[in-house]
């Protein structure tokens, strides 16, 4: 697990394809209701849903033109399954700084 | 239409119930059918019209147990039940216009399709690329529900997600199969084919090695969630082109 200090040295970009315009401020109001539930998750070591919105995460985000979210979604999966605490806290955090300094470009 | 009178009407009685069914006639569209009952019990009236698409997707229903009030209620409501069912469920090219000939030359025109999937954001871009397509789209997010639903209508296309929370793909099929082949609905409306069925999930495709038998459903592709939109739309085009 890379630790937080080698994370992302410049805005990461989203390139969303311009007919998804409409939806994406839902899809970041979504992301912003998972990171407050992970949080509360990674709290009381509930795996299940952490594997859960890891899951949704792996299978929406690239179809929005967030592939990174999408790539922490599987790991979060991945770890919570595995029940990893540590792992899957330090994923959750990764997701809040990336949907904090994103930039939505449409394409 | 039909017309089944439980009893035998007196003449006021029966011009009534007459000009209510023309009435509503003239409400419904052209594409659709009613199907009325009327019945007597001593004081009591029952009435009921009910609307169905030509595609099988019901439109409409009402019931009343008064003759005087059957004679402005059920209209009303019927009319009421049209216009939100017409507002939802409307083809849309995104100009709020009556479509244009060649948005009706779009490859889903007129398609019924019912997306089957507790993600809200997955569904989202399922029906931004069906209804550019020219689709009428339905969404479920919980599986039972989703197999009563299929089980009274009649949709050309669904689109399900495999893995669910509450009740997995699999399952949600298995359901609707028994509700069709216990209340006759969909071959009493004349339902002689399968209904084609995308399956589409965030897990590998590897995993999807063991469907069900099914009977009245055909699996005629598998998706992985993680699809951009324009390879959506591009892979949605010749699948609805096939649609019967």
């Amino acid at each position: 697990m890379q630790n937080l200090e080698v994370q992302m040295n410049q805005n990461p970009i989203a390139r969303v394809e311009s007919d998804l315009e409409s939806l994406i401020p839902s899809f970041l109001n979504n992301r912003k209701k998972d990171i407050v539930d992970l949080r509360a998750y990674v709290a009381t070591s509930d795996f299940k849903n952490m594997e859960r919105i890891g899951h949704i995460l792996k299978g929406v985000s690239a179809s929005y033109g967030f592939e990174k979210l999408g790539e922490y979604g599987a790991r979060l999966e991945t770890s919570a399954k595995a029940q990893l605490g540590s792992d899957c806290g330090e994923i959750v955090e990764l997701i809040a700084i990336y949907m904090r300094d994103v930039v939505v470009v449409y394409e | 239409m039909r017309n089944f009178l439980g009893f035998e009407p007196e003449n006021k009685t029966a011009t009534s119930i007459n000009s209510k069914i023309e009435k509503v006639v003239s409400l419904s569209p052209s594409d659709s059918h009613e199907s009325t009952f009327f019945e007597k019990h001593g004081d009591l009236f029952v009435g009921e019209i009910k609307l169905v698409s030509s595609q099988g997707i019901f439109l409409a229903r009402s019931i009343e147990k008064n003759l005087s009030k059957l004679t402005n209620t059920i209209t009303q409501s019927i009319e009421k039940q049209l216009k939100s069912w017409r507002s939802s469920h409307q083809p849309s090219d995104d100009s709020g216009k009556e479509p244009s000939q060649d948005f009706k030359k779009t490859s889903g025109y007129g398609k019924s399709v019912l997306i089957i999937d507790d993600d809200h954001d997955s569904v989202q871009i399922l029906e931004l690329a069906l209804k550019r397509a020219g689709c009428f789209v339905h969404f479920i997010s919980d599986g039972s529900q989703a197999a009563a639903e299929i089980a009274k209508s009649n949709y050309d296309l669904i689109v399900l997600d495999w893995f669910m929370p509450t009740i997995n793909g699999g399952d949600t099929l298995a359901q609707a199969e028994n509700m069709i082949a216990t209340s006759n609905l969909v071959r009493s409306r004349g339902l002689d084919t399968t209904i084609p069925v995308i399956i589409y999930s965030a897990h590998e495709i590897d995993s999807f090695d063991k469907f069900p038998e099914c009977e009245f459903f055909t699996f005629i592709d598998i998706w992985k969630k993680q699809f951009n939109y324009n390879e959506l739309s591009t892979r949605l085009a010749p699948i609805l082109n096939n649609l019967n």
